[in-house]
């Protein structure tokens, strides 16, 4: 990625806010979901979004795709507004405009062949004949792992991670310019998992594709992303390169974020670090800062006034905190890296050592 | 080589208070020969946490519906030598007697939640009637422990969420929403099929300190199924690692970390990613799980593993000790005995 590459996706002030009606438990109430986000993603780079459950990141992930409409603001796509857009020019803008749904059951047909989920955008896109079908979904499949006889059954006689490359199959089929992958990976067991990240970084290299990946998966993120955006109960709160932010988190929520990653040690029984406090309700969204009822460090001026987006230091890097730089100055929390036992590390050489011998063998 | 062939359930943990034994769970489809789970067998003791971790895809989500009732028989065929639960055999067991247990006293967290939330009712109803099918209380207090049980997973406005349809929710919220059903009658059992994966780090940390609550207060042993290694160092006592349907290693979890023996655990260890600076591409084992028309006819793994050889194509390895508790199936562990270094 150049950094200086232009923005492919913009979003200005956008909202999402659910209205709901009064129910035999509840008023009337506005639940505010995504609440002024202003974002430009750069076309080539890989983008994470993470942040607490609930604060938003599939209906924005959702609305950048054009797949529900915002209630205020705009997502504008190359330059154009996508409310802006005909009907047949959003049709021909899904291709483009790709999304891998975060529950693989519910967003897969039940009731059609695989074959021919992952190849109805082909159908519907490209107009391919049935024996060119055929064979691009076969290529397909193979791309995430699974075989082409696969195709010929149903959603239904597949585990968990399997479905979900189901849907990366489909996202794929027609040469998509933007995923927005929510989960992608997060049904798969980890060696998978990091063949499906390889995947997505050679078509990245290959096609110049653009990615917005929501993951709660931290590794994932830090080993594939460029720059990673935090947000916490429908706002931004942080936007840093992604070493930067691992590095040195700023904003409090991400500090308690990184600080709750578990590490790989076998028994490590340290107590968790749980981020206290109640979970605020996106119908009642606290006042100033939305983190204050659960910040460690906050201060009277944090409930009355709220904290803007801005330039931290001189890195290009946002944060939404009226402390930040006084926190930063505190503690560093920084947990070491978890060291690999020896008998890991040397059995690991073997396996890489006999994996190469055993690929040149083949060739 | 003598391999005498350790029983899983020496392998894992002695008998203190077992809640759930299994013994050569296999499990097939339809008309075909192969077995998808293939001689399985552990066992979880009361207050304890057994973790199951494999390659997607190798049978794990059917070996815990099988358990829990859930698998229709046909098409599956579910054959085993024994299982107890809390005295008696829950595969033998009627649909009714069944369903008396489910949700009671064994209780399942599914991988996928809107599979197993109902679309048109709210998540308050679904709570509540789980409450009082089971126990002997009143309407009010089943609906006061489902605000509680809410509340307890970090679902904000527990009150007013009472009233929520599935799909307004949040994918994490489902999984939290599927976490309070399973909790709220306090199981015996709880079989956890990826519980934590649509929740971020901070929520997860929240609920995995619920459930160690829960099993220090009421006993609850728990199979966690997940593939997340972090959790399964924080939270596990004993492993099974599985493979094609296989268990390949097994043991308590500081034996799986410090000295994993098959070649597939080595792999899947390092595969993770660290969490320091990018380094190039992650590793991971080459190839793909062959279709189970074409398991090789003995080690499952021998097709992708480097170090296999025609013994390993042809013979099933037995499981063999590899420490205390500690045991593995394969030809060539320990690894360096068999190789030049
Ligand atoms: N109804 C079915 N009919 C035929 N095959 C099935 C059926 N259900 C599952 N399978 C197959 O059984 C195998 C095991 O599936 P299972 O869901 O147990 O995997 P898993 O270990 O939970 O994987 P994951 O980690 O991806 O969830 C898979 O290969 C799957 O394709
Ligand atoms: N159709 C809907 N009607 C009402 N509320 C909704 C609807 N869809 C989403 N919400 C609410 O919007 C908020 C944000 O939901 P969203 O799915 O974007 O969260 P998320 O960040 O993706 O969370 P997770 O990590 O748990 O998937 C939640 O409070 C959710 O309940
Ligand atoms: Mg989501
Ligand atoms: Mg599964």
């Amino acid at each position: 990625m150049t950094p200086l590459s232009r923005p492919i996706i913009e979003t200005v002030g956008l909202e999402k806010h659910f209205h709901l009606p009064a129910g035999p438990f509840r008023p009337a109430a506005t639940l505010r979901a995504v609440d002024g986000i202003d974002l430009a993603v750069r076309e080539g780079e890989t983008l994470a979004l993470v942040g607490e459950s609930g604060c938003g990141k599939s209906t924005l992930g959702r609305m950048l795709v054009g797949l529900l409409d915002p209630s205020g603001g705009d997502v504008v796509y190359r330059g154009r507004n996508l409310a802006a857009f005909t009907r047949p020019e959003l049709r021909s803008l899904r291709r483009e405009l790709q999304i891998i749904f975060q529950d693989p059951f519910s967003s897969l047909n039940p009731r059609m062949l695989v074959s021919d989920i992952v190849g109805e955008p082909l159908w519907l896109h490209e107009g391919l004949g049935r024996r060119a079908r055929g064979e691009r979904v076969a290529e397909l499949l193979s791309l995430v792992g699974l075989s082409p006889e696969h195709g010929e059954r149903y959603p239904h006689e597949f585990s968990g991670g399997q479905r979900q490359r189901i849907g990366i199959a489909r996202a794929l089929a027609c040469g998509p310019k933007v995923i927005v992958g929510d989960e992608p990976v997060s049904a798969l067991d980890i060696s998978v998992q990091a063949q499906i990240v390889n995947l997505l970084e050679d078509l990245k290299e290959r096609l110049g594709l653009t990615l917005i990946v929501v993951a709660h998966g931290l590794g994932v993120i830090r080993h594939m992303s460029d720059r990673v955006a935090v947000m916490y109960l429908g706002e931004i709160v942080e936007m840093a390169e992604t070493d930067a932010l691992f590095d040195s988190p700023l904003h409090p929520y991400s500090r308690a974020l990184l600080a709750a990653n578990p590490r790989a040690v076998a028994g490590d029984r340290r107590p968790r670090r749980l981020l206290e406090g109640e979970v605020p309700s996106p119908t009642a969204p606290p006042s100033g800062c939305r983190f204050h009822t659960r910040c460690p460090h906050a201060q009277a001026i944090c409930a009355e006034s709220r904290p803007r987006l801005a330039p931290a230091g001189t890195a290009p890097r946002q944060v939404a905190c009226h402390f930040w730089a006084e926190i930063a100055e505190g503690e560093v929390a920084h947990l070491p890296s978890p060291v690999r036992p020896p008998a890991l590390t040397r059995r690991l050489a073997l396996f890489s050592e006999s994996s190469n011998a055993h690929l040149r063998h083949e060739e | 080589m003598t391999a005498a062939d350790v029983t899983l359930s020496q392998a894992c943990g002695q008998a203190e208070d077992t809640v759930l034994a299994v013994e050569g769970l296999s499990i097939g489809f339809g008309s075909s020969p192969v077995d998808l789970v293939d001689d399985v067998s552990f066992r979880v003791g009361r207050g304890r946490t057994l973790a199951i971790v494999g390659e997607s895809g190798c049978g794990k989500s059917i070996t815990s519906l099988a358990l829990m009732g859930l698998l229709p028989s046909p098409p599956a065929r579910i054959a085993h030598r024994s299982a107890r639960f809390l005295g008696r055999d829950p595969l033998t067991l009627g649909q009714r007697a069944f369903a008396d247990l489910r949700g009671d006293r064994m209780a399942m967290i599914f991988q996928e939640p809107m599979t197993s939330l109902n679309p048109v009712f709210t998540v308050g109803q679904q709570i509540i009637e789980g409450v009082l099918r089971h126990k002997d209380v009143g309407w009010n207090e089943a609906r006061a422990r489902a605000v509680a049980m809410l509340a307890r997973v970090r679902i904000a406005g527990a009150e007013r969420r009472l009233g929520a349809y599935p799909h307004e929710l949040s994918g994490g919220m489902r999984q939290r929403v599927m976490i309070a059903m399973a909790l709220v009658n306090q199981p015996d059992l709880l079989i956890a099929d990826e519980p934590t994966t649509a929740l971020d780090v901070t929520i997860q940390a929240q609920i995995l300190s619920l459930i160690e609550e829960l099993q220090a207060t009421t006993g609850t042993a728990v199979l966690l199924i997940t593939h997340d290694l972090g959790v399964v160092a924080e939270t596990a006592h004993d492993v099974i690692v599985m493979y094609a349907g296989r268990v390949v290693e097994s043991g308590p979890v500081e034996a799986l970390f410090s000295d994993p023996q098959h070649p597939y655990t080595i792999g899947l260890m390092g595969a993770m990613p660290s969490m320091g600076r990018r380094e190039g591409r992650l590793l991971s084992i080459p190839g793909a799980v062959p279709p189970p028309s074409r398991f090789p006819a003995g080690c499952r793994f021998a097709t992708r593993c480097p170090f296999a050889d025609d013994r390993c194509h042809a013979q099933k390895p037995p499981m063999v000790e590899a420490g205390p508790g500690h045991a593995v199936r394969c030809w060539k562990a320990p690894l360096e005995e068999y190789l030049p270094s």
